[in-house]
């Protein structure tokens, strides 16, 4: 008796180890490459540590004070907020209704999915850098086929007021087709017989794009606005690449505003901190999702 | 019978304007990939003469393939393409093999402590590279990593995603399969070695596809951590083209982007189905 509790427990133990030199690799990596780190990023937001001197002291809450009167930053919090705006809203609705439309029964179909999909299977780098090029307005695409309908030539990306909607626009023609794969997903999940009904019932495209398609996507939608609305706060290589943050803060992203003190002002005691601000922005998302996705179930 | 024509005719009339839209959309989509595609095949003196519309605007009135062979003499761009690959095959491979072990672990094997390690693994997740990337560059000099490929590697040989996509996969797994193999005595080595990693076939390409198109994107972190030109990758490489540090040189910057995107185009039309079926069902990247 004693014997084969002793031998089960030797068993458990063995299957413990067993568990822990499987799960090895891993938790090296993330502890040194992300614990590790994430307790840095909340430990040196309190200090005025830098780059180039490699030293820091403890400053308490100043880093955080001082976020609140920094105009560069607040800046650069609403260019960020106002891309969301743009981007989340546009670039659900376009993808939302370019699924239904793919999702009808016609002919070669699949390889205007296909074609749709190409810009979110490209680098960003790529599709910024073509942007750029065709934003540009002396010899630009964007203003030569403007210039078929008498329009422009427009400044676009050197223009303060036309930079942000043009990096938008970049970002929503890059990623649309990503989510339309999403929605065309969802929209294969509601039950066929609910479609069926809809066609006896003399229900007209519209009316059944309100009234079935459109909430049956609820859960659908709320993943895809979640993502995209994470996708906006995280932009960086747009700034980076297209404007470096111009015309005058314009088009300057929280992560590359962020990136800018950290990396070429050696700030980083209070790049952290904003970094700390960002990540509180983003678990505060993550939270509403959960709790919405909790109500859908 | 007239009324059966006139629904008739109305369903073409709607077929035909829908095949209109979609290939309005289609061109809307791959015109600035052709736009900047064609540039690169232009000597540079064409570059930003056809202003005004015409067909000249997407075909070039010289065809010329001198940009490429620019790029390949002064740019070192087989060094830059080599980097990328490397650096990309070995985050692939790499994870591909953490990521499974880790995945078998929460999957098949009861050990201590399992359920709180695999929520703090899951959890690390809500922490984007964006907001890491200052303490992560810390890190990487701490260990006195800066400036090597192991900075580009290393920290993305385990994660989240990829741990708790070989659990899900693994748990799907009939049971009775391995008690079959423990009855035979075998051990997990080799249940992992010989059952699951052979059943998991698709799955592992499906997620190695999704880590190889990522660590290509990649920028953020080897802008960052790379700083010696010779070890560059190329969204970096690009993107210093593209601000003129080498002098705006616009026929080169053109076939540098042709460059990135075409194998990456190649890559995805012949295994799209792998690709827009597994973001369809798994919703992440």
């Amino acid at each position: 008796m004693i014997n084969s509790n002793y031998r089960k427990l030797n068993q458990s133990v063995k299957e413990s180890i067993n568990g822990y030199i499987f799960i090895l690799p891993a938790l090296l990596i993330i502890g040194v490459f992300f614990i590790n780190p994430a307790i840095k990023l909340f430990s040196l937001a309190y200090t005025d540590y830098n780059l180039m001197s490699g030293k820091g002291s403890f400053v308490g809450f100043d880093n955080f004070k001082r976020l609140l009167t920094n105009e560069d930053f607040l800046n650069s919090l609403s260019v960020t907020l106002r891309l969301a705006i743009f981007i989340v809203p546009v670039q659900t609705l376009i993808a939302m209704i370019m699924a239904v439309i793919i999702n009808q029964k016609l002919k070669g179909i699949n390889i205007f999915r296909t074609i749709y999909f190409i810009p979110a299977i490209v680098s960003f780098v790529a599709v910024a850098i073509t942007w750029k090029q065709i934003y540009n307005p002396t010899f630009g695409l964007a203003n030569t086929i403007l210039g078929i309908f008498n329009l422009g030539p427009y400044q676009f990306l050197s223009s303060k007021s036309q930079a942000l909607v043009s990096v938008a626009i970049t970002c929503i023609w890059k990623s649309w087709g990503y989510f339309m794969v999403i929605f065309l997903s969802g929209l294969q999940d509601i039950p066929g017989e609910i479609n069926e009904a809809c066609k006896i019932d003399g229900a007209n495209p519209v009316q059944k794009f309100f009234y079935i398609t459109v909430p049956m996507l609820k859960k659908t939608t709320l993943f895809v606005v979640v993502i995209t609305t994470m996708d906006a706060i995280k932009l960086f290589i747009p700034a980076f690449t297209m404007t470096g943050g111009g015309p005058l803060g314009s088009t300057d992203t929280t992560v590359h505003y962020i990136w800018r003190q950290a990396f070429r002002l050696q700030q980083v005691g209070p790049a952290t901190a904003m970094s700390t601000v960002l990540f509180v922005i983003i678990v505060v998302i993550t939270m509403i999702q959960l709790k919405l996705e909790g109500k859908n179930d | 019978m007239n009324a059966n024509i006139g629904t008739r005719t109305k369903s073409m009339i709607f077929k035909f304007l829908m095949y209109v839209f979609l290939i309005f959309v289609a061109v809307l989509v791959v015109i600035p990939f052709v736009w900047v595609m064609s540039n690169g095949f232009r000597p540079n003196a064409e570059i930003g003469k056809f202003v005004d519309f015409s067909w000249h605007t997407f075909f070039p009135q010289t065809f010329t393939l001198i940009n490429y062979v620019r790029m390949f003499e002064q740019l070192n761009m087989l060094r830059i393409i080599t980097n990328t690959f490397m650096v990309a095959f070995a985050v692939t491979f790499g994870s591909l093999f953490i990521n499974s072990l880790t995945g078998y672990a929460f999957a098949r094997i009861d050990f201590k402590g399992k359920k709180t390690i695999f929520i703090i693994f899951l959890s690390m997740a809500v922490l984007p590279i964006e907001i890491l990337i200052i303490s992560l560059y810390l890190t990487i000099v701490d260990l006195g990593l800066s400036n090597t490929y192991a900075s580009l590697i290393l920290p993305f040989l385990a994660s989240p995603f990829g741990i708790f996509f070989m659990r899900q996969f693994f748990s799907t797994v009939p049971k009775e399969l391995d008690e079959a193999a423990i009855l035979d005595g075998c051990g997990h080595y080799r249940i992992f070695a010989k059952i699951y990693i052979p059943l998991a076939k698709t799955s592992l390409f499906t997620l190695g596809l999704l880590v190889f198109l990522q660590q290509w994107d990649s920028f953020i972190v080897p802008v960052t951590f790379i700083g010696d030109e010779s070890k560059m990758l190329l969204q970096v490489a690009l993107t210093r083209l593209s601000m003129g540090l080498y002098m705006t040189d616009y026929g080169v910057l053109y076939a540098g982007v042709t460059l990135s995107i075409v194998p990456i185009l190649i890559l995805f039309l012949i295994f799209q189905k792998n690709i827009v079926e597994n973001i369809a069902t798994t919703g992440l990247k």
